[in-house]
Protein backbone atom coordinates (compact mmCIF):
# COMPACT_ATOMS: atom_id res chain seq x y z
CA UNK A 1 0.00 0.00 0.00
CA UNK A 2 0.94 3.39 -0.77
CA UNK A 3 1.09 6.15 2.24
CA UNK A 4 1.20 9.68 1.92
CA UNK A 5 1.45 11.22 5.29
CA UNK A 6 -0.87 9.22 7.38
CA UNK A 7 -3.00 8.78 4.32
CA UNK A 8 -3.00 4.37 3.58
CA UNK A 9 -3.50 4.89 -0.60
CA UNK A 10 -4.79 1.72 -2.27
CA UNK A 11 -4.45 2.89 -5.73
CA UNK A 12 -0.63 3.56 -7.02
CA UNK A 13 -1.42 6.20 -9.48
CA UNK A 14 -1.45 10.24 -8.79
CA UNK A 15 -3.33 12.44 -11.57
CA UNK A 16 -2.98 15.22 -12.61
CA UNK A 17 -5.84 17.88 -13.19
CA UNK A 18 -4.29 19.96 -16.43
CA UNK A 19 -4.94 19.95 -19.73
CA UNK A 20 -8.25 18.25 -20.35
CA UNK A 21 -10.46 19.23 -23.09
CA UNK A 22 -13.52 19.79 -20.66
CA UNK A 23 -14.25 19.62 -16.72
CA UNK A 24 -16.32 16.86 -17.86
CA UNK A 25 -13.45 14.51 -19.47
CA UNK A 26 -11.56 15.34 -16.60
CA UNK A 27 -14.41 14.10 -14.04
CA UNK A 28 -14.78 10.80 -16.25
CA UNK A 29 -10.63 10.48 -16.37
CA UNK A 30 -10.45 10.88 -12.60
CA UNK A 31 -12.72 8.18 -11.92
CA UNK A 32 -11.70 5.98 -14.34
CA UNK A 33 -8.08 5.89 -13.17
CA UNK A 34 -9.34 5.08 -9.87
CA UNK A 35 -6.35 7.56 -8.56
CA UNK A 36 -7.21 8.81 -4.57
CA UNK A 37 -5.06 11.87 -5.24
CA UNK A 38 -5.04 14.39 -7.75
CA UNK A 39 -2.65 17.43 -7.99
CA UNK A 40 -4.09 21.15 -8.36
CA UNK A 41 -2.63 24.56 -8.24
CA UNK A 42 -3.45 28.54 -7.47
CA UNK A 43 -4.41 31.42 -10.32
CA UNK A 44 -5.40 34.77 -9.75
CA UNK A 45 -9.12 35.27 -9.19
CA UNK A 46 -10.64 37.53 -11.58
CA UNK A 47 -14.42 38.72 -10.47
CA UNK A 48 -16.13 37.91 -13.35
CA UNK A 49 -14.49 34.41 -13.77
CA UNK A 50 -16.55 31.51 -12.63
CA UNK A 51 -14.43 28.54 -14.46
CA UNK A 52 -11.86 27.98 -11.34
CA UNK A 53 -15.19 27.79 -9.51
CA UNK A 54 -16.35 25.01 -11.22
CA UNK A 55 -13.54 23.37 -11.55
CA UNK A 56 -12.75 23.23 -7.71
CA UNK A 57 -16.61 22.29 -6.71
CA UNK A 58 -15.81 19.42 -9.22
CA UNK A 59 -12.85 18.72 -7.54
CA UNK A 60 -14.67 18.67 -4.29
CA UNK A 61 -17.64 16.43 -5.39
CA UNK A 62 -15.02 14.15 -5.92
CA UNK A 63 -14.03 13.46 -2.37
CA UNK A 64 -10.25 12.60 -2.95
CA UNK A 65 -7.16 14.36 -1.98
CA UNK A 66 -5.63 16.55 -3.32
CA UNK A 67 -1.85 17.85 -3.82
CA UNK A 68 -1.44 21.34 -4.55
CA UNK A 69 2.11 22.26 -6.73
CA UNK A 70 4.26 25.33 -6.36
CA UNK A 71 4.24 25.14 -10.09
CA UNK A 72 6.32 27.66 -11.94
CA UNK A 73 8.14 28.82 -9.18
CA UNK A 74 11.62 29.57 -9.51
CA UNK A 75 13.44 30.90 -5.88
CA UNK A 76 12.51 29.47 -2.24
CA UNK A 77 10.74 32.43 -1.72
CA UNK A 78 7.76 32.12 -4.29
CA UNK A 79 7.95 28.20 -3.59
CA UNK A 80 7.50 28.94 -0.06
CA UNK A 81 4.51 31.78 -0.55
CA UNK A 82 2.61 29.28 -2.89
CA UNK A 83 2.92 26.57 0.26
CA UNK A 84 1.32 28.82 2.39
CA UNK A 85 -1.30 29.72 -0.04
CA UNK A 86 -2.14 25.93 -0.68
CA UNK A 87 -2.45 24.92 2.72
CA UNK A 88 -4.78 28.23 3.17
CA UNK A 89 -6.85 27.62 0.09
CA UNK A 90 -6.85 23.74 0.24
CA UNK A 91 -6.45 22.90 3.62
CA UNK A 92 -3.94 20.34 3.24
CA UNK A 93 -0.49 20.28 4.49
CA UNK A 94 0.54 17.72 1.26
CA UNK A 95 2.66 19.77 -0.97
CA UNK A 96 4.35 19.15 -4.08
CA UNK A 97 7.61 21.18 -4.26
CA UNK A 98 8.66 22.39 -7.70
CA UNK A 99 11.40 24.90 -8.02
CA UNK A 100 11.83 25.57 -11.67
CA UNK A 101 15.99 26.11 -12.82
CA UNK A 102 15.57 25.86 -16.04
CA UNK A 103 12.46 27.33 -18.01
CA UNK A 104 13.29 25.33 -21.59
CA UNK A 105 13.79 21.79 -19.68
CA UNK A 106 11.88 22.37 -16.42
CA UNK A 107 14.84 21.00 -14.27
CA UNK A 108 14.04 21.54 -11.08
CA UNK A 109 17.25 23.74 -9.45
CA UNK A 110 18.26 21.47 -6.54
CA UNK A 111 19.80 23.93 -4.80
CA UNK A 112 16.69 25.74 -4.12
CA UNK A 113 14.68 22.61 -3.85
CA UNK A 114 16.76 21.41 -0.88
CA UNK A 115 16.43 24.55 0.81
CA UNK A 116 12.46 25.64 0.65
CA UNK A 117 11.65 21.87 1.89
CA UNK A 118 13.93 22.24 4.21
CA UNK A 119 11.84 25.47 5.81
CA UNK A 120 8.54 23.84 4.55
CA UNK A 121 9.02 20.48 6.88
CA UNK A 122 10.31 22.95 9.26
CA UNK A 123 6.28 24.76 9.29
CA UNK A 124 4.71 20.97 9.17
CA UNK A 125 4.45 20.73 5.66
CA UNK A 126 4.50 17.03 4.20
CA UNK A 127 6.73 17.80 1.24
CA UNK A 128 6.72 15.70 -2.26
CA UNK A 129 9.52 17.03 -4.03
CA UNK A 130 9.74 17.09 -8.10
CA UNK A 131 13.15 15.99 -8.70
CA UNK A 132 15.57 14.48 -11.05
CA UNK A 133 16.96 10.85 -10.08
CA UNK A 134 20.01 12.30 -8.92
CA UNK A 135 20.64 10.12 -5.51
CA UNK A 136 22.64 12.85 -3.41
CA UNK A 137 20.12 15.19 -4.29
CA UNK A 138 17.61 12.78 -3.18
CA UNK A 139 19.39 12.73 0.32
CA UNK A 140 19.84 15.65 0.63
CA UNK A 141 16.35 16.03 0.32
CA UNK A 142 15.72 12.65 2.68
CA UNK A 143 18.38 15.14 5.20
CA UNK A 144 15.38 18.15 5.22
CA UNK A 145 12.65 16.02 6.02
CA UNK A 146 11.09 14.68 3.13
CA UNK A 147 9.32 11.10 3.15
CA UNK A 148 8.73 11.22 0.24
CA UNK A 149 10.77 11.68 -3.38
CA UNK A 150 9.29 12.25 -6.78
CA UNK A 151 12.09 11.29 -9.32
CA UNK A 152 11.22 12.73 -13.14
CA UNK A 153 11.42 9.93 -15.44
CA UNK A 154 12.30 12.61 -17.97
CA UNK A 155 11.40 16.09 -18.87
CA UNK A 156 7.46 17.30 -18.16
CA UNK A 157 5.35 16.51 -20.38
CA UNK A 158 7.51 14.96 -22.87
CA UNK A 159 6.15 11.85 -22.44
CA UNK A 160 9.57 10.13 -23.44
CA UNK A 161 9.35 7.81 -20.28
CA UNK A 162 12.04 6.93 -18.41
CA UNK A 163 15.09 8.29 -20.08
CA UNK A 164 17.88 7.05 -17.22
CA UNK A 165 16.76 3.30 -16.13
CA UNK A 166 20.39 2.90 -14.29
CA UNK A 167 19.99 6.18 -12.16
CA UNK A 168 17.04 5.14 -11.44
CA UNK A 169 17.41 2.07 -10.47
CA UNK A 170 19.90 2.99 -8.43
CA UNK A 171 17.85 5.00 -6.26
CA UNK A 172 15.62 2.10 -6.03
CA UNK A 173 18.34 0.30 -4.72
CA UNK A 174 19.82 2.93 -2.63
CA UNK A 175 16.70 4.21 -0.87
CA UNK A 176 14.86 0.94 -0.15
CA UNK A 177 12.99 2.81 2.73
CA UNK A 178 12.04 5.74 1.07
CA UNK A 179 8.90 6.44 -0.74
CA UNK A 180 9.60 7.01 -4.60
CA UNK A 181 6.73 8.15 -6.81
CA UNK A 182 7.90 8.80 -10.63
CA UNK A 183 6.78 12.34 -11.06
CA UNK A 184 7.14 13.55 -14.74
CA UNK A 185 7.80 12.05 -18.20
CA UNK A 186 5.82 9.39 -18.76
CA UNK A 187 3.73 8.52 -21.90
CA UNK A 188 2.19 5.85 -22.04
CA UNK A 189 1.09 2.98 -19.98
CA UNK A 190 4.37 0.21 -20.44
CA UNK A 191 6.27 3.22 -18.86
CA UNK A 192 3.81 3.28 -15.67
CA UNK A 193 4.26 -0.61 -15.60
CA UNK A 194 7.88 -0.47 -15.79
CA UNK A 195 8.81 1.98 -13.20
CA UNK A 196 5.93 0.36 -10.63
CA UNK A 197 7.77 -2.92 -12.06
CA UNK A 198 11.58 -1.86 -11.02
CA UNK A 199 9.85 -1.31 -7.01
CA UNK A 200 8.76 2.30 -7.44
CA UNK A 201 6.14 2.72 -4.81
CA UNK A 202 3.92 5.13 -7.59
CA UNK A 203 3.76 7.26 -10.32
CA UNK A 204 2.57 11.03 -10.61
CA UNK A 205 1.09 11.70 -14.59
CA UNK A 206 -1.07 14.29 -16.33
CA UNK A 207 -0.09 15.25 -19.91
CA UNK A 208 0.06 11.27 -20.57
CA UNK A 209 -3.80 10.85 -20.16
CA UNK A 210 -5.13 14.22 -20.68
CA UNK A 211 -3.42 14.96 -24.15
CA UNK A 212 -4.66 10.64 -25.61
CA UNK A 213 -7.04 10.76 -27.82
CA UNK A 214 -9.65 9.29 -25.68
CA UNK A 215 -8.62 10.68 -21.89
CA UNK A 216 -10.80 8.25 -20.03
CA UNK A 217 -9.74 4.93 -21.54
CA UNK A 218 -6.02 6.00 -20.97
CA UNK A 219 -6.80 6.95 -17.29
CA UNK A 220 -8.45 3.46 -17.29
CA UNK A 221 -5.17 1.81 -19.52
CA UNK A 222 -2.99 3.61 -16.82
CA UNK A 223 -4.38 2.34 -13.74
CA UNK A 224 -4.54 -1.16 -15.10
CA UNK A 225 -0.73 -0.81 -15.81
CA UNK A 226 0.19 0.22 -12.13
CA UNK A 227 -1.31 -2.67 -10.77
CA UNK A 228 0.08 -5.19 -13.63
CA UNK A 229 3.48 -3.11 -12.11
CA UNK A 230 3.40 -3.32 -9.00
CA UNK A 231 1.94 -7.08 -9.08
CA UNK A 232 4.68 -7.93 -11.02
CA UNK A 233 7.51 -6.33 -8.56
CA UNK A 234 5.81 -8.82 -5.90
CA UNK A 235 5.66 -11.27 -7.56
CA UNK A 236 9.59 -10.78 -8.57
CA UNK A 237 10.74 -10.46 -12.08
CA UNK A 238 13.11 -13.12 -13.25
CA UNK A 239 16.59 -12.60 -13.38
CA UNK A 240 17.59 -11.67 -17.53
CA UNK A 241 20.43 -14.01 -19.11
CA UNK A 242 22.85 -12.93 -21.69
CA UNK A 243 21.97 -16.37 -23.31
CA UNK A 244 19.29 -18.51 -24.58
CA UNK A 245 17.60 -21.16 -22.19
CA UNK A 246 15.43 -23.78 -23.33
CA UNK A 247 11.54 -23.17 -21.42
CA UNK A 248 10.80 -26.68 -22.80
CA UNK A 249 12.59 -29.87 -21.33
CA UNK A 250 14.86 -31.82 -23.25
CA UNK A 251 14.90 -34.95 -21.22
CA UNK A 252 13.65 -37.87 -22.99
CA UNK A 253 13.24 -36.08 -26.01
CA UNK A 254 11.76 -38.68 -28.90
CA UNK A 255 14.82 -40.62 -30.63
CA UNK A 256 14.35 -38.42 -34.38
CA UNK A 257 15.46 -35.81 -32.77
CA UNK A 258 19.10 -35.21 -34.07
CA UNK A 259 21.57 -36.13 -30.83
CA UNK A 260 18.73 -37.95 -28.65
CA UNK A 261 19.91 -40.94 -26.87
CA UNK A 262 18.83 -44.44 -27.74
CA UNK B 1 -3.82 55.76 -1.92
CA UNK B 2 -3.11 53.30 -4.71
CA UNK B 3 -2.48 49.47 -4.40
CA UNK B 4 -2.14 46.96 -7.12
CA UNK B 5 -4.68 44.26 -7.13
CA UNK B 6 -3.56 41.54 -9.59
CA UNK B 7 -1.60 43.55 -11.58
CA UNK B 8 -3.99 46.48 -12.14
CA UNK B 9 -3.47 49.54 -10.25
CA UNK B 10 -6.74 50.54 -7.76
CA UNK B 11 -7.47 53.96 -5.87
CA UNK B 12 -9.10 53.43 -2.45
CA UNK B 13 -10.05 56.33 -0.08
CA UNK B 14 -8.34 57.10 3.34
CA UNK B 15 -11.35 55.65 5.03
CA UNK B 16 -11.56 52.32 3.81
CA UNK B 17 -7.81 50.70 3.87
CA UNK B 18 -8.23 47.24 5.04
CA UNK B 19 -7.98 44.15 3.24
CA UNK B 20 -11.54 43.31 3.52
CA UNK B 21 -12.60 47.08 1.88
CA UNK B 22 -10.84 46.21 -1.16
CA UNK B 23 -12.15 42.94 -1.47
CA UNK B 24 -15.86 43.88 -0.85
CA UNK B 25 -15.40 47.11 -2.80
CA UNK B 26 -13.73 44.60 -6.03
CA UNK B 27 -16.00 41.85 -5.70
CA UNK B 28 -13.57 39.13 -4.84
CA UNK B 29 -15.06 37.53 -1.44
CA UNK B 30 -15.46 34.10 -2.83
CA UNK B 31 -14.89 31.35 -0.23
CA UNK B 32 -12.53 29.84 -2.58
CA UNK B 33 -9.81 32.51 -2.35
CA UNK B 34 -6.51 33.22 -0.48
CA UNK B 35 -4.76 36.35 -0.74
CA UNK B 36 -1.20 37.85 -0.95
CA UNK B 37 0.18 41.46 0.15
CA UNK B 38 3.79 42.07 -0.89
CA UNK B 39 4.45 38.33 -1.25
CA UNK B 40 2.82 37.21 2.15
CA UNK B 41 -0.14 35.44 2.21
CA UNK B 42 -2.75 37.17 4.59
CA UNK B 43 -4.78 34.49 6.51
CA UNK B 44 -8.62 35.12 5.71
CA UNK B 45 -8.87 35.68 9.43
CA UNK B 46 -6.94 39.31 9.40
CA UNK B 47 -8.23 40.22 6.21
CA UNK B 48 -10.49 42.74 8.52
CA UNK B 49 -7.41 44.15 10.48
CA UNK B 50 -5.05 44.01 7.72
CA UNK B 51 -4.44 47.69 6.57
CA UNK B 52 -3.53 48.23 3.11
CA UNK B 53 -0.52 50.45 2.46
CA UNK B 54 0.43 53.09 -0.08
CA UNK B 55 1.64 50.81 -2.90
CA UNK B 56 0.92 47.53 -1.93
CA UNK B 57 1.20 44.36 -4.29
CA UNK B 58 -2.44 42.37 -3.48
CA UNK B 59 -3.09 39.01 -5.34
CA UNK B 60 -5.80 37.18 -5.15
CA UNK B 61 -5.73 34.04 -6.58
CA UNK B 62 -7.76 30.52 -6.25
CA UNK B 63 -7.77 26.79 -7.46
CA UNK B 64 -7.18 25.63 -10.86
CA UNK B 65 -5.98 22.67 -12.78
CA UNK B 66 -2.39 21.39 -11.91
CA UNK B 67 -0.31 18.63 -12.76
Amino acid sequence: MLTIGDKALTSRLLLGTALFPTLQTMTDAIIASQTQVVTVSIRRQMAQQNQNHFFWETIKSLDLRVLPNTAGCKSVKEAVTTAHVARELFGTHWIKLEVIGDDYTLSPDGVALVEAARMLVGEGFEVLPYTTEDLCLANRLIEAGCRIIMPWAAPIGSGQGPLNLFALRTLRERLKDVTLIVDAGLGKPSHAAQVLEMGFDGVLLNSAVALAQDPVSMAKAFSLAAQAGRLAFEAGVMPVREMASPSTPTLDMPMWHQGAQA
Amino acid sequence: MHVIVNGQAHELDAENTSLFDLLQTLGLNSSWQAVVVDAELIPKSQHVTFELTDGARVEVVTPMQGG
